[in-house]
Formats: C-alpha cells, sequence, structure tokens
C-alpha cells in the first residue's frame, strides 16, 4: 500500500526525519508511536501531502504521491491533523464537506453524500449532535465530528494524528474498537497513538520513531520482547498478559 | 436514514431563507425610500407617472433618472460588495478584524484611481478596471508580507495597516501635488454616492455582479478554506488556488465598488460579522446575506447623509461610522456570550 524510501523531510533548515525507510501494507493497522519530538507527525504529514519532501520518494497503492491530483489523493488517503480549528458550522456541515473530493460542478451535495454523511455520523456516535454548532461541543465530541468527516471522506487510506486527543478513557476504547471495525471492511489506517497499551491491542504492526527514525517496526509481540520501549521512551515497562493481551505496566 | 438528513437540512435551509427574504424585504423598502426622499421629495404618484406612464419630463422625471437611481444603485452595488469582500478576506485570511478598509485593499484601490485621475485622465472611464488592479496589488503584498512573516493573524492586520497608510500616503501626496485632479477630495477620501451617474452604474456593475456570482459559485470551497489550509487541503481542495482566486473576487469586489463610492470602509468590516451572528458561517447563505445587508446598510447610511442637513447633505462615510461604529463596539462588548468574533 505505501512504501517510503529514503525520506528525507523536515521545517526549514531543521531536517527532522532523514533516510526514513518504510513498508505499510494494505489492510492493516499500522500504529506510530514514539516520544515527543522524534518525527511521527512530519512522517504523517508527508504522507498526506502536507509537507514537502526534501528527499525520497513517497508511493500509495504503486504512484507515486506527486502523480495524484488532489482530489484523487483525497478518495484515496484521508488524513485528521493534529490541532484542528473549530469553525461555527453545524456538525452535518462540517461531516458534509468529507465529502468534497466526491463533488462535481456545479457544487451540490447529492443524496449519496448526505446518506454516507449520516452513516458516518451514526458510528461515531454523534447522530444526536447533527443539529449543534461545532462550537456548543466540548472538545471530545469536537474530535469524533472531526472523526466522522475522515470517515464520510471514505478513502482508503486513514491517517491519524493523534486522534484519541479530548477523548476519556470510554470513548477512546470506543474509539479503538471503530478502527478494528475499519480494518475489516478493508481500509488501511496508519494512527499516531500515545496509548502505548491502546496500540498493544488495535495494531497488527508497530513503528516506533526515534530522533527521525524507524527504531523498530514488528507486530506487538515482536516489540515487547524487542525491549525497544525501553531504549526509546527511557522508561521499564513489565509485560501483562491479561486473557489474549499484552499489556504494558509503567512504573511511577 | 437519507429522508432524516433530508429534512434536517430542509428545516435549517427554512429558517436561513427566512432571514434572508426579512433582508430582501428590508432593502427593497430602502429602496423605495431612497428614491422618494431627499432635498426634492418624490412622492408615490410621481413614481407612478415616472416608471408606469414613463413620463420623463418635469423635475421629479429628471431627479428620477438621473439623481436618485444611479445613486440608489450606487449605494446598493457598492455596499453588496464591500460586505461580500469583507466576508471572503475574513474567511480566506482566517482573521476576523480583515475588511477591505483594515488591510489596505481599499488604499490600493484608491491610489490606483488616483493615478489613473492624475496623470492619465483620458483613461478615467476605466476606473473599476484602475481600482480592481490597485485591490489586487494590495491584497497581494499583503498576503505575501503575512506568509513571510508566519502568517499569523496579527502579522495580516499588521502588515494590512503598514500598506494601507503607504498607499494613502502616496494619495494624498498626489492629490496635493496635482491639484487639478478630477476626483472630489472630500467625496473620494470619505466616501460618497453624490455626483454618481448612470453611466458610472453601469461601468461597475458587470465587475461586481461578476465577482458575487464567482463567489457563490464556489461558495463550498470557501467553506473548507474556513477549516484551515490543511484540512482543506486533505480534502482534495487547491488551497493556493483557491486562495488566489477568492483574493482576487475580493480585490474585484472592492475595487468596483470604490470606483463609484470612495474609499468607503465600515461596511466591509462590521456587516460580515452581522451577517454572521444571524445566519451562521455557511457561505451558501452567508455570502448572499452580506450582500443584501450591504447593499441595505449603505443605502441606510446615504439617505441619512441626504436627509439629516438638508439641504446640505454629509458624505456617506461619516454617517457609516456614527452609526456602524458604536455598533460594532455593541458588538465586540457582547461577543463573549454571542461568539460572532470566535
Amino acid at each position: 500500500m505505501i512504501n517510503i524510501t529514503n525520506l528525507t523531510a523536515g521545517y526549514g533548515n531543521r531536517p527532522v526525519l532523514s533516510g526514513l525507510n518504510l513498508h505499510i501494507a494494505a489492510g492493516e493497522i499500522t500504529t506510530v508511536i514514539g516520544p515527543n519530538g522524534s518525527g511521527k507527525s512530519t512522517l504523517i504529514k508527508c504522507l498526506a501531502r502536507q509537507l514537502p519532501r526534501a528527499g525520497g520518494e513517497i508511493t500509495v497503492c504503486g504512484r507515486s504521491i506527486d502523480t495524484y491530483t488532489p482530489k484523487e489523493y483525497a478518495k484515496r488517503v484521508s488524513y485528521l491533523k493534529q490541532a484542528r480549528d473549530i469553525p461555527m458550522i453545524s456538525v452535518e456541515s462540517l461531516v458534509l464537506h468529507g465529502r468534497f473530493p466526491y463533488m462535481g460542478f456545479p457544487r451540490k451535495y447529492t443524496d449519496e453524500d448526505r446518506a454516507r454523511a449520516k452513516n458516518a455520523m451514526y458510528r461515531v456516535g454523534i447522530l444526536e449532535l447533527r443539529h449543534k454548532e461545532l462550537s456548543e461541543l466540548s472538545g471530545g465530541e469536537c474530535q469524533k465530528v472531526y472523526l466522522a468527516m475522515v470517515l464520510a471522506q471514505d478513502a482508503d487510506l486513514l491517517l491519524l494524528d493523534e486522534p484519541t486527543t479530548y477523548l476519556d478513557v470510554s470513548h477512546q476504547l470506543e474509539f479503538l474498537r471503530l478502527l478494528k471495525e475499519l480494518k475489516g471492511e478493508g481500509k488501511t489506517i496508519v494512527p499516531i497513538l500515545h496509548d502505548i497499551n491502546g496500540a498493544l491491542q488495535i495494531s497488527d504492526y508497530l513503528c516506533v520513531m526515534n530522533g527521525g527514525k524507524v527504531a523498530f517496526f514488528g507486530t506487538p509481540s515482536e516489540l515487547t520482547a524487542s525491549k525497544i520501549i525501553d531504549k526509546v521512551f527511557g522508561v521499564e515497562p513489565a509485560s501483562v498478559t491479561v486473557g489474549k493481551n499484552l499489556f504494558l505496566t509503567f512504573p511511577i | 436514514m437519507n429522508t432524516f438528513a433530508k429534512s434536517y437540512i430542509h428545516n435549517s435551509s427554512r429558517a436561513k431563507a427566512l432571514i434572508l427574504c426579512a433582508a430582501v424585504i428590508a432593502l427593497t423598502v430602502l429602496l423605495f425610500v431612497s428614491i422618494c426622499v431627499g432635498a426634492v421629495k418624490i412622492t408615490l404618484s410621481d413614481l407612478w407617472n415616472i416608471i408606469v406612464k414613463r413620463n420623463k419630463e418635469g423635475s421629479a422625471g429628471q431627479i428620477f433618472y438621473f439623481v436618485r437611481l444611479p445613486r440608489t444603485f450606487a449605494a446598493v452595488l457598492a455596499g453588496a460588495a464591500l460586505a461580500c469582500s469583507g466576508t471572503i478576506l475574513q474567511t480566506v485570511l482566517g482573521n476576523p478584524m480583515c475588511s477591505p478598509s483594515v488591510i489596505g485593499v481599499n488604499a490600493g484601490a484608491g491610489l490606483s484611481m488616483i493615478i489613473v485621475a492624475a496623470f492619465f485622465p483620458a483613461a478615467a472611464g476605466f476606473a473599476p478596471v484602475s481600482a480592481f488592479l490597485g485591490a489586487l496589488a494590495s491584497v497581494t503584498v499583503v498576503y505575501w508580507i503575512a506568509q513571510k512573516s508566519g502568517a499569523s493573524k496579527l502579522a495580516i492586520v499588521l502588515s494590512g495597516i503598514a500598506v494601507s497608510s503607504l498607499f494613502s500616503a502616496l494619495t494624498d501626496t498626489i492629490i496635493t501635488i496635482v491639484p487639478d485632479v478630477k476626483i472630489s477630495r472630500i467625496d473620494f477620501l470619505i466616501g460618497s454616492f453624490s455626483g454618481v451617474t448612470m453611466s458610472n452604474v453601469l461601468f461597475a456593475m458587470p465587475y461586481i455582479l461578476a465577482g458575487l456570482f464567482l463567489a457563490m459559485l464556489f461558495h463550498v470551497d470557501i467553506n473548507l478554506l474556513a477549516l484551515g489550509g490543511e484540512t482543506a487541503s486533505s480534502l482534495g481542495l487547491r488551497v493556493k488556488v483557491m486562495r488566489g482566486l477568492f483574493l482576487a473576487i475580493a480585490a474585484l469586489l472592492a475595487g468596483s465598488a470604490i470606483s463609484l463610492a470612495g474609499l468607503i470602509g465600515f461596511v466591509g468590516l462590521i456587516i460580515p460579522h452581522i451577517a454572521k451572528w444571524l445566519i451562521g458561517y455557511d457561505h451558501k447563505y452567508l455570502l448572499p446575506l452580506s450582500a443584501v445587508l450591504g447593499g441595505a446598510f449603505c443605502l441606510f447610511c446615504d439617505v441619512l447623509a441626504r436627509t439629516l442637513f438638508a439641504p446640505f447633505e454629509a458624505p456617506v462615510g461619516i454617517i457609516m461610522s456614527l452609526i456602524g461604529s458604536p455598533f460594532f463596539i455593541w458588538l465586540v462588548l457582547t461577543q463573549r456570550r454571542r461568539r460572532v468574533f470566535d
């Protein structure tokens, strides 16, 4: 699905990623984790074409990302950025924006657009908020509205930069379950998560970033066996297995 | 599921349509008032004779065709254009303090018009074109400076103020060193509809209507720009192209309005806020409401400018500031409750 070769990128004269190589398989959840400033968001921004590359190549579905038109790319890849504006529009209007890549000229939403927007709102549990203005909602509710917009976009690849920010623990779990559901529908999902245990539960693969490079890439069980968390985060977790689920506990 | 979604949109649209209808009715009433009221009154029976019986003779007919009609059209067109220009600038630049006057668009248009009037008087008929080019130059310079300095909201306003001051100083210099310039200094600098002819109106009208039409055609795109550049581009919008297009539309609207009315400032700042307060931020409704309210506000102020000190006349820009400033201060003071400036 995604092939990254020798990627170099950064902000101004400050390189954040240098010579990064990565392959992300289709239909899997590949979670990016790492300490602050390790280049997670920079990587996702490059994949989302939000940040120009200083070098290297990225292909999605065998095509260089530079060869897609903006609408073609938006149909293929959706991106939820970390910090978002809260415009003063209704929830439904914002979710409908997710259908922009499918709009022709003149600009008019079709019945299918409205149905898909409604379905997206239903899936993230905000259908009852559809009449409300975004400015009336809590941070967590706004987060869900943006998630619904991304779902309405109906792209094959979802790039989610810290999607569980502002969500309380029950909504975080609900969201992680939703990601697994989406994976079941064939979507490829690349979230950035700070919740390592959440990442262990839902991910097929984990990509641990450190200092602008991929410090580790593998399955959750390979990660816990690798001790890379100790090295990258500077803490020594203990592994705990509850039923089929593997958790890490961190000392205070 | 689908039916439910449609019914909500219908209900919401109906409320917004009602607000738009109320604004159109207010504008229509003001149109009649503007035509009838002034130093010389035109009665309804005069209007009947002039419009239905096509009787152009007599003082009422002359005043109707050569004074009231052009100035009424000019006020509506200029108000609509400036209000929409302000709405577009506020969204595209992501700054509620933006308006054609604040970020130097008016000053650029004014300078360009003065240069043409002073040094190329034979081309004075192309006032809207020169005003558009001046406005476009201003907005481009301000946007470029703001981009270079990080595109913060403060940077946009500060660079706009600086560009505005520079262009205003150049305008004053030209007016001072070329005293024969064929523009009424006070009327132009403060803004006035006196002396507007129907040929002025007919020349500016296509540019204003084209600008309004283009803005409405791309109302979804400007809604996306309101989400911020990154989100808009992730949804497939060509952000740079569309920003450029909307800035050009804002310049076209403001430039054409200034060619009719001089440097009217306040309408482009205050009307977008009132329109957002009344109808929300969906540009499908916001742009038409801004246009109607902008036209109505200009007409209302022009009627007051003609009647308050009759037979003398105050420049409409003064009346606008006298009415608009207290109202705007009230809006600012109540912003927390109303969320007008969020």
